[in-house]
């Protein structure tokens, strides 16, 4: 009944094994003396991340494969799931680094924050193709927002910055399917409004704007200002892969939030400005993808993966550049974080499942 | 599948396609904007940053070397080890952040460490200093003296200081030890050619401690410091990974029996005639000691061996005004030639030690028999050149034996037409004339051949007799122990195992047939040949009483030929019914009148097997008749303790200042090769330029010596 054009978007399948790989090597690189110090094993998290990549290429094979249709009937029951999972880790998570974040299950641990993400896209991509003609009244827009609310007031008691992402990819989403503009740029200004409300409220998230405008003044700022040095100290083609000494214990965690620093000083400017672009082509995909999809539902799974990417990028490259406070956002594909990269590929793989069905 | 149907009529409207397009502009400009600000950042901060990633490594974290590996001789003897020692490093900035610092600090430094006070006054005042952390104040602080400076600081009850000295002493600031260590060579100029020295940053400049260095290096440990997300200051360590340590095959007491009879033989010949070696025996003096069944040295010596502790002292080859006066180049030149390995480095043109190889190669492809018999009258045609051999008169019928015995070179040259020159090349090559050994030392000499295109017969018939080739000490020794050994061909090499920093085995160098050139057969044939060669021969003054020795004798002109520079040699094996260990003893120029005369490298032969023997556990098994004793000019007691009484060498190289065939001429050896007369009543003129002769730039050249123009 439908008719699938069987390509998948390979242009867009190339560049998600690139950055993959990319991470993965990377990975490694940043992550050896780490490991070495803490685990006796420089291969450590590079293991770990390598499990996971390989599990989510399996997945985002087999999502890939499949048509996406299925998970129209799999939106609310995986909200309701991600709801249920975000909950759960409130009361019986792991913590590490003093947040509660991880569900363990034997020997595996998950982060519910990450499929959060996704099963938010779905969800939102299903509420608005299935509001016939109402979708172009901003009062129902607004209610399918408030729809998402829950979900964003439970990871943001302990992930503030995935709910920040879960918000964004809802915004953009409401935002493409709605037609007007003035509402958005109304509720935009009201968001600035609310977040100084918020940052007001306690006293130290007012220091992190202290910190972000005079990083060197503040012990805290530590990590950003280390995060500088290594993009200064790579020069145009930095110091050569696995070369960083910023790495060594200065930047700390130097695999996380940090590891595009260590990409500048690895690889210089050149490496880095090269990474942006793979980045700014990935997310054209999704672009075209989502413009050629067969119907409204593909087109906002596309759109929501789109602006999730997009999101993390971003602000993961502005908190490095010190453009932005300091906020805790991986960079996607890159950064170490298994949960991370296996819901990742698994949008992938509905991205391009979404490219196997598109109109003629 | 109502869902479904609904779905499938909502499409993607325009509009919403311009939206997403808004987004994707946005990101854009976005990720735009930041990349630019990355290049603005490197662009306006680089330098400062970078600068900071530096100085903030130097002041929080630190370089714990390794420790270099040693290298030991085959009994554990210690020839190379690195020691640890302290660099003193003041930390400027940290002694200039309170007055009260400044005073004490000096104080402590002049009163312990014997530092010039205005220098440490100047580090700490000075522009380009005062903020440093990172000022080297003495190199190679013992550990006596850093535990001095700790004892001066310490504020222990037990020292009963004044509450004012215990206050001074807690203000002395910024004052750190920096590991280090430096290369000793306990055994300094033992083996001081193989074992090779390196700098202090560990990289080697000679010998094994180059050819090793990688091995014998580790990797530096860190100590790092950072501030960890509560910035807090925390230090991690990396210890470092230790070097390796060699176990060479040589023996030290071996070596040292080598030296010092080298050292005598250049005692006793410093005052020769030649201005160019005035004050050494020889321009070269080498020898090699090795055992001829695993290719193993033993033992591994030139007349250049220097203090390893002091590798750019010339003293023995320069006077001091003569090292003032050098060049740089000059400098760096003398200084390269007193580190370069003569045995190994050197290619010269062997000379008659050929012959056993020529003669073994031609009985183990058939070209000859051993029942076979040779005329010699004097000299052979060979197309157009007429070449003599060094009994111009002729040696008359001979056997093999007798040829290798007389050294005849007529014989040798008909020996080799039978061969024929695809055959010998392939001797050559199957003997490792040509090739470098792969012995594990620096800058080997392979040699230089002829080839298929440039060999004529001329060559052919010289070549098989040494000349016009050149070769190394190393590579004929490889040859010559294949020959008596049965026929094996192995890799000389001088480390036999590898030990890992904890000292357990990390590699164990067994000895590598690299050929098979000839089998037991004719390897058996030779040995009988090269004993009587030894006891009848032109080597008899290699004779070691009590044993049965085989062996060949060498004697090669130099280029130019005219100038009277000879090349000469001895090389043999013991016992040769069973042969266990080989000596090659070559001198290069001796410094005497007549440098043909060959009984020096024999007579060191001798002396040097004399001892080494019995170290070795191999025990006489022949007679000591007072017969020899005489006409070696040795006492019993000698022959027992290893000749080593100096005066009776001096007197033997009197009694061989006459030729002591002369003496033997009854029993028909005469001619000897190595007799000077007959050669130099040949000595042809200028030779002629061989056009055939590979071009070579060294000293040694190429051209057949004894190559006679029938004019």
């Amino acid at each position: 009944m439908n008719k699938a054009v069987k390509k998948q978007d390979y242009t867009l399948l190339i560049i998600v094994l690139f950055l993959v790989g990319f991470g993965l090597v990377t990975l490694y690189s940043t992550s050896a003396w780490n490991g070495q110090v803490k685990f006796d094993d420089a291969a450590y998290y590079f293991k770990k991340q390598l499990f996971a990549t390989i599990l989510g290429v399996a997945a985002m094979y087999m999502i890939s494969c499949m048509d996406y249709h299925i998970f129209i009937k799999l939106a609310i029951p995986g909200y309701i799931v991600s709801l249920a999972l975000s909950g759960a880790v409130l009361l019986v998570g792991d913590s590490y680094n003093g947040s509660k974040r991880w569900l363990s299950l034997g020997p595996l641990s998950f982060q519910p924050a990450e499929f959060a993400k996704l099963a938010v896209i779905l969800f939102l991509a299903y509420m608005i193709s299935s509001q016939k003609k109402k979708h172009k009244n901003f009062f129902v827009m607004c209610m399918v927002m408030v729809l998402v609310l829950p979900i964003v007031a439970l990871v943001g008691t302990n992930n503030l910055s995935t709910a920040i992402i879960i918000l964004g990819i809802a915004v953009i989403m409401v935002f493409i399917s709605n037609p007007r503009y003035l509402p958005f740029i109304w509720v935009g200004g009201g968001g600035i409004g609310f977040i100084g409300i918020f940052l007001s409220m306690e006293s130290y998230r007012l220091e992190r704007l202290a910190i972000w405008k005079n990083p060197e003044a503040y012990e805290k700022g530590y990590q950003t200002i280390q995060g500088l040095y290594a993009i200064g100290s790579g020069g145009l083609f930095g110091k050569g892969l696995g070369e960083s000494i910023q790495k060594l214990g200065f930047v700390p965690e130097a695999q996380n939030d940090m590891i595009f620093s260590i990409i500048c000083e690895e690889l210089g400017l050149a490496g880095a400005a090269i990474l942006i672009i793979v980045f700014m082509v990935l997310i054209w995909r999704f672009m075209v993808v989502a413009t050629h999809a067969q119907d409204l539902f593909g087109a906002l799974v596309a759109a929501g993966v789109m602006g999730h990417i997009a999101i993390q990028v971003m602000l993961n490259v502005a908190v490095v550049t010190n453009t932005i406070p300091n906020t805790g956002i991986t960079l996607p594909f890159i950064s170490y974080g298994g949960t991370s990269v296996l819901f990742l590929l698994a949008e992938m793989g509905l991205v391009l499942s979404v490219s196997r069905w598109q109109k003629s | 599948m109502a869902t479904r149907r609904k779905t499938k009529k909502k499409r993607f409207t325009h509009k919403m396609q311009i939206k997403l397009l808004a987004i994707f502009a946005f990101v854009l400009l976005a990720l735009a904007i930041i990349n630019i600000r990355i290049s603005y950042i490197a662009k306006t901060s680089g330098d400062k940053y970078t600068k900071q990633v530096l100085s903030q490594q130097q002041y929080d974290s630190r370089t714990i070397p390794f420790r270099r590996g040693e290298i030991r001789d085959r009994n554990g003897t210690v020839l190379a080890k690195s020691e640890k020692v302290y660099n003193l490093v003041l930390d400027c900035y940290a002694v200039n952040q309170k007055e009260d610092y400044i005073e004490p600090t000096v104080r402590a430094l002049v009163s312990t460490m014997g530092l010039d006070e205005s220098e440490v006054r100047s580090r700490l005042t000075s522009d380009e200093t005062k903020d440093s952390q990172y000022q080297v104040l003495k190199r190679q602080v013992t550990i006596e003296e850093k535990q001095a400076y700790e004892d001066y600081v310490s504020t222990d009850a037990e020292k009963k200081l004044t509450d004012e000295q215990i206050k001074e002493r807690r203000n002395i600031t910024g004052i750190w030890f920096e590991e280090n260590y430096i290369r000793e060579y306990p055994m300094s100029t033992v083996a001081s050619t193989v074992v090779g020295f390196s700098n202090n940053l560990n990289d080697g400049v000679s010998g094994l401690e180059v050819w090793y260095s990688d091995v014998l290096n580790g990797v530096n440990g860190r100590e790092f410091g950072y501030l960890n997300e509560d910035s807090e200051l925390q230090r991690t360590i990396i210890e470092p990974t230790n070097g390796n340590t060699l176990v060479m095959s040589i023996d030290t007491n071996i070596q040292q029996v080598v030296e010092k009879y080298i050292a005598q033989y250049e005692a006793e010949h410093m005052d020769g005639p030649s201005d160019e070696n005035a004050g050494h025996g020889a321009k070269n003096v080498g020898v090699i000691v090795a055992d001829c069944n695993t290719g193993e040295i033993l033992a591994m010596a030139t007349n250049k061996g220097y203090d390893l502790n002091d590798p750019f002292d010339l003293t023995g080859w320069y006077s001091d005004t003569e090292v003032d006066k050098m060049s740089e180049e000059d400098h760096s030149k003398a200084l390269n030639e007193r580190w370069a390995n003569f045995t190994v480095s050197e290619a010269f043109e062997p000379g008659s030690t050929m012959k056993p190889i020529t003669v073994s190669y031609a009985l183990d492809i058939g070209a000859i028999t051993d029942d076979e018999s040779y005329m010699c009258d004097g000299g052979e045609q060979i197309t157009d050149r007429y070449i003599k051999c060094d009994n111009v008169w002729g040696h008359g019928m001979e056997s093999l034996s007798d040829v290798i015995m007389n050294s005849c070179n007529d014989a040798i040259m008909q020996i080799s037409m039978k061969v024929g020159i695809g055959n010998f090349l392939q001797c050559q090559a199957e003997f490792g004339f040509g090739l470098k050994t792969g012995i594990d030392l620096p800058n080997e000499n392979a040699g230089i051949l002829y080839t298929k295109n440039s060999m004529h017969e001329v060559e052919l018939a010289t070549n098989a007799f040494g000349q016009g080739f050149t070769c190394s000490m190393i590579q004929e020794l490889a040859a010559f122990s294949t020959v008596v050994n049965g026929g094996y061909y192995y890799q000389p090499h001088v480390v036999r195992q590898v030990l890992d920093p904890s000292g357990g085995v990390a590699k164990t160098i067994d000895p590598v047939v690299l050929r098979n050139p000839i089998s037991q057969r004719s390897s058996s044939l030779l040995r009988d040949y090269l004993e009587k060669g030894v006891s009848e021969g032109t080597g008899r003054r290699a004779r070691v009483p009590g044993y049965r020795v085989g062996g060949k004798t060498g004697t090669a002109e130099k280029l130019p030929r005219e100038n009277g520079k000879y090349v000469v040699s001895f090389i043999g094996a013991v016992p040769i019914n069973d042969p266990q260990v080989v000596c090659y003893v070559v001198i290069d120029e001796p410094n005497v009148e007549d440098q043909t005369f060959g009984g020096f490298p024999q007579i060191m032969f001798r002396q040097i097997m004399t001892e080494v023997l019995p170290y070795m556990n191999i025990y006489p098994t022949e007679e000591i008749t007072d017969d020899l004793l005489s006409e070696l000019g040795i006492t019993q007691d000698e022959a027992l303790a290893g000749g080593n009484a100096v005066q009776n060498e001096t007197q033997e190289t009197n009694e061989d200042g006459t030729p002591v065939e002369g003496a033997g001429s009854g029993d028909g050896v005469q001619g000897d090769p190595e007799n000077p007369v007959a050669q130099q009543d040949n000595l042809p003129g200028p030779p002629e330029a061989n056009e055939n002769a590979p071009v070579d730039d060294g000293a040694e050249g190429v051209t057949p010596d004894d190559l006679q123009l029938n004019e």
